[in-house]
């Protein structure tokens, strides 16, 4: 017979040194400090909004539809102007999630009443309850590992081969088997899942938990209760301000920036010779990206405006369905060169709307 | 019936709660250190909180966190590679069975050994002890069985 009776086990075991102490727990998870954050943002932003409405009296005007470009005049801009980044994914979708609820996200899904055009949903904004975002950080913190972003699957070396071309043939190589449901994977590298506090998510050890995890960013209205929203309603997203930015062609050859500033009117080039060079979005083919060169500077709305303004009245040729561009000419059939708008997001930077 | 999705945290800070002992001194028996095996156990409810959109509700919540602390706990002993051994603190009444039993669990593999605590001292049933472990039910009363088994003959042969 053996005594497997709980106080004869009891006695076996050891005294814990110290007591049970949630908090430690909290701290370890890192939800209490994102707890207080939000609670902080979330004060924080309803007296921004209360002083905001009684000393102005103003009534505000939403756009129900994305827009490309500039907003039009008398929209009201997203608030608050600056927002803590909590999330960033770019699944079929490119979504920002800030610590104060707003859900900004583009593209993907261009169908929707909501979009700008058939090519893009423009910028559109939606808001989270504090447990909203809490949800869908959970749900992406228990999908996998995470690490910084150069942990995640390479991009291909060569260009993947076209039907019937064989990879010594076509310099190019055969498209990268998918991986068996069950099996573990390391993010692709077009697939970028960020979570403030955590990382980059860099390996799922099912390859089916990725493809679900994708889906339900893709659509969070879809899974996400009614409960996790604020305002599901999709209105656009309109900046405070805007970055312009402006580089030669092709981008990825350095030009001297006052020959550029030159091809514009006259009475721009002040505000365009104030750019600041900087390394733009990576240029190319899969196995030939190379950063590209370009000027930029920020632009209120109201300067923005006046630069359309000019551009126009100047004969530039307005492009692009997906993002404000402008090229600029020489007078040879080929453009010199291009201008862009981007609009600066809550956290303080823009992003490249037509990069895959 | 579709099982349901996530736990709260009101549900893991409420188990951590009631049961942080239990949880505890189990884990002990795995790291063979109380302060390793709390620290075990707090990295695994902080996991478990992480984590709780994924508990997909088959099972009962505690059994999942159990799992979650086991394999804290023996990922704290793979880390340090030390052999496991139950230890009392201070052992009180009872001395000289105390010692034929804690040697007699000492020597059976740590499954077994584990399966007596979650069996006896932290009294889950068969389906909960299946899924702390990862095992089928059947195996848990198999594991049960030779664990009695092995015990019964250890203890025996101390005491003749």
């Amino acid at each position: 017979m053996t005594e497997l009776d709980r106080a004869s086990l009891e006695r076996l075991l050891p005294a814990m040194p110290d007591p049970a102490d949630w908090d430690d727990v909290l701290g370890r998870s890192g939800v209490q400090q994102r707890r207080h954050r939000l609670l902080l943002v979330l004060a924080t932003v309803v007296l921004a909004a209360a002083a905001t409405a009684s000393a102005f009296g103003m009534r505000a005007v939403f756009l129900d539809k994305g827009f490309i470009g500039l907003p039009p005049v008398g929209a009201t801009p997203s608030a608050p102007e600056s927002g803590e980044l909590e999330i960033f994914y770019r699944v079929s979708v490119r979504a920002w999630v800030y610590a104060d609820g707003r859900l900004i996200w583009l593209g993907g899904r261009s169908d929707l009443p909501e979009s700008a055009n058939p090519l893009s949903t423009g910028f559109l904004e939606q808001r989270l309850t504090p447990d909203g975002v809490e949800l869908l950080r959970s749900e992406i913190a228990a999908a996998g590992d995470f690490g910084n972003p150069d942990e995640l699957a390479p991009p291909p070396g060569r260009p993947p081969c076209p039907s019937g071309v064989t990879p010594s043939e076509g310099n190019c190589q055969l498209p990268t088997p998918e991986p068996a449901p069950d099996a573990p994977i390391r993010v692709p590298f077009h697939t970028q899942i960020v979570v403030a506090g955590l990382g980059t998510l860099v390996h799922v050890d099912h390859a089916r938990d990725l493809t679900r995890l994708q889906a339900r960013l893709s659509d969070p209205g879809s899974w996400l209760p009614a409960s996790a929203w604020a305002d599901q309603d999709i209105r656009a997203y309109v900046a405070t301000k805007y970055g312009v930015c402006y580089s030669g062609w092709p981008p990825d050859e350095p030009v001297e920036q006052s020959r550029i500033v030159s091809l514009f009117p006259a009475s721009t080039r002040d505000l365009l010779g104030s750019a600041t060079e900087r390394q733009g979005p990576l240029f190319g083919s899969p196995g030939h990206l190379r950063p590209s060169h370009e000027y930029c500077f920020d632009a209120t709305t109201d300067e923005a405006r006046a630069l359309v303004a000019a551009l126009d009245a100047a004969g530039f040729r307005r492009k692009g369905a997906v993002r404000l561009n402008y090229d600029i000419l020489d007078g040879g059939p080929d453009p010199e060169g291009a201008l862009y708008f981007e609009p600066y997001l809550p956290h303080g930077e823009i992003t490249c709307s037509v990069c895959g | 019936m579709i099982g349901r999705r996530g736990a709260s945290l009101d549900e893991l800070e409420a188990l951590y709660r009631s049961r942080f002992d239990v949880f505890a001194r189990v884990a002990a028996s795995v790291t063979g250190d109380p302060e390793r095996a709390r620290d075990a156990v707090q990295d695994a409810f902080a996991t478990a909180v992480r984590k709780r959109r994924s508990f997909r509700g088959d099972g009962p919540l505690e059994a999942w966190v159990w799992r979650i602390v086991l394999n804290a706990a023996r990922s704290d002993v793979r880390l340090s590679a030390l052999a496991v051994a139950v230890e009392p603190a201070s052992p009180n009444g009872q001395p000289e069975q105390d010692a034929e039993l804690r040697a007699a669990l000492a020597l059976l593999p740590e499954r077994q050994r584990t399966a007596v605590f979650l069996r006896y001292y932290a009294d889950l049933d068969y389906a909960a002890i299946g899924e702390a472990l990862g095992i089928a039910t059947g195996t848990v009363a198999a594991t049960l069985n030779a664990a009695h088994a092995a015990l019964r003959i250890r203890l025996e042969e101390v005491r003749t």
